[in-house]
């Protein structure tokens, strides 16, 4: 009896199930006792079943998780991955290529010259300004991203504090 | 990946690169149900409180390894689960349930008075049954649950549930008249 009890609380019944309980409540005091026992537990379970964080610890728990965060920095994802650490791979490979372009066009170094020149294109003025610019323009959105990370970190502390 | 895995990936993923409006919805959800599991466990706040820090330090370091086909809820339970039974067994807490009602300096308050003593006697109640069986009707009655997310986070299956809580409840229902007037 008491499974079925269990069962109609649950609302697992079948729609004849439903009905012998309904008819038992009715006729059966035994039954009826039970079933409300059962229904007690029930509701005292539900009503002290939401557990709330003490604020203490809750603020704790903040803390704990943003200070892991921020001291591990745990394996960023590409889509984390900001332009700060992007940006440097293509700058540092342009200051490499014109300091390489400046050398071979300065020298006129025999052996440099037949061996490898060949296979470097004709290297001009015009060549060199537009590295140059491109160059100018990744450290300027490499300085733009680290002032702007900077901002956005200083917010965070912030909120930090807040909490 | 479902919208929920989707959901949880999401937290996971921003988590990871410090977002604090990550961190807040982290231990709002899942360190609230982490609490939850370890205070069902140990049945003492102090406790339950240093455990759950334990808990999330351990699924901090083990986060960039979280594979994301499976939930993040069930994950968290697991680890909460093992290290507050690991916590148990270090403390070597006492599972007798009339020694430590005797025992336990409770100061109820004038205020809430019956809820307090309600939410004490339930615990006193859950603490007869098995640690695994105090698990299932805990995570059943939080947020009220239905039987398929206790058996997403807990891995049993839907039949094993149902009997498991059915027999738990039925052990609790023996022992109710020690701590409820209404079930004499």
């Amino acid at each position: 009896m008491e499974e079925l009890i269990w069962k109609y609380i649950d609302g697992d019944c079948t729609r004849e199930e439903t009905l012998e309980v309904e008819r038992l409540l009715k006729t059966d005091e035994t039954f009826k006792n039970d079933y409300e026992q059962c229904f007690t537990m029930h509701q005292q379970l539900i009503a002290t079943s939401k557990v709330d964080l003490s604020l203490d610890f809750h603020k704790a728990l903040t803390l704990q998780v943003a200070d892991f965060v921020q001291s591990q920095k745990i394996k960023p994802t590409f889509k984390a991955l900001s332009f700060t650490q992007i940006l440097p791979i293509p700058a540092v490979a342009m200051i490499v290529s014109v300091t390489i372009a400046s050398i071979v066009v300065l020298s006129k170094n025999q052996v440099f010259e037949s061996n490898y020149l060949q296979y470097i294109p004709e290297i001009g003025d015009t060549y060199i300004t537009y590295a140059t610019w491109s160059m100018a323009g990744f450290l300027l959105l490499y300085f733009a991203d680290v002032l702007l990370s900077q901002m956005r970190l200083n917010k965070t502390n912030k909120g930090m504090m807040m909490v | 990946m479902s919208f929920h895995q989707n959901k949880e990936y999401e937290i996971v993923n921003r988590l990871l690169s410090g977002d604090q409006r990550a961190i807040s919805i982290f231990v709002d959800e899942y360190g609230t149900f982490i609490y939850h599991v370890c205070n069902k466990i140990l049945s003492h706040q102090d406790e339950a409180q240093e455990a759950t820090q334990d808990a999330i330090m351990k699924i901090l370091h083990a986060l960039s390894n979280f594979d994301t086909k499976g939930s993040l809820k069930a994950w968290c339970y697991t680890i909460a689960y093992r290290t507050a039974i690991d916590y148990k067994r270090k403390i070597k807490y006492t599972t007798d349930i009339d020694q430590a009602t005797h025992l336990h300096t409770y100061q109820y308050t004038d205020e809430n008075l019956q809820d307090d003593e309600t939410k004490y006697n339930i615990q006193a109640l859950l603490n007869h049954l098995h640690d695994e069986d105090k698990m299932i009707v805990s995570l059943y009655y939080l947020e009220e649950m239905n039987i398929k997310e206790v058996c997403k986070i807990t891995g049993l299956t839907e039949s094993n549930i149902k009997i498991k809580l059915y027999r738990a409840r039925k052990e609790m229902a023996l022992h109710a008249s020690k701590y409820f007037d209404q079930y004499k």
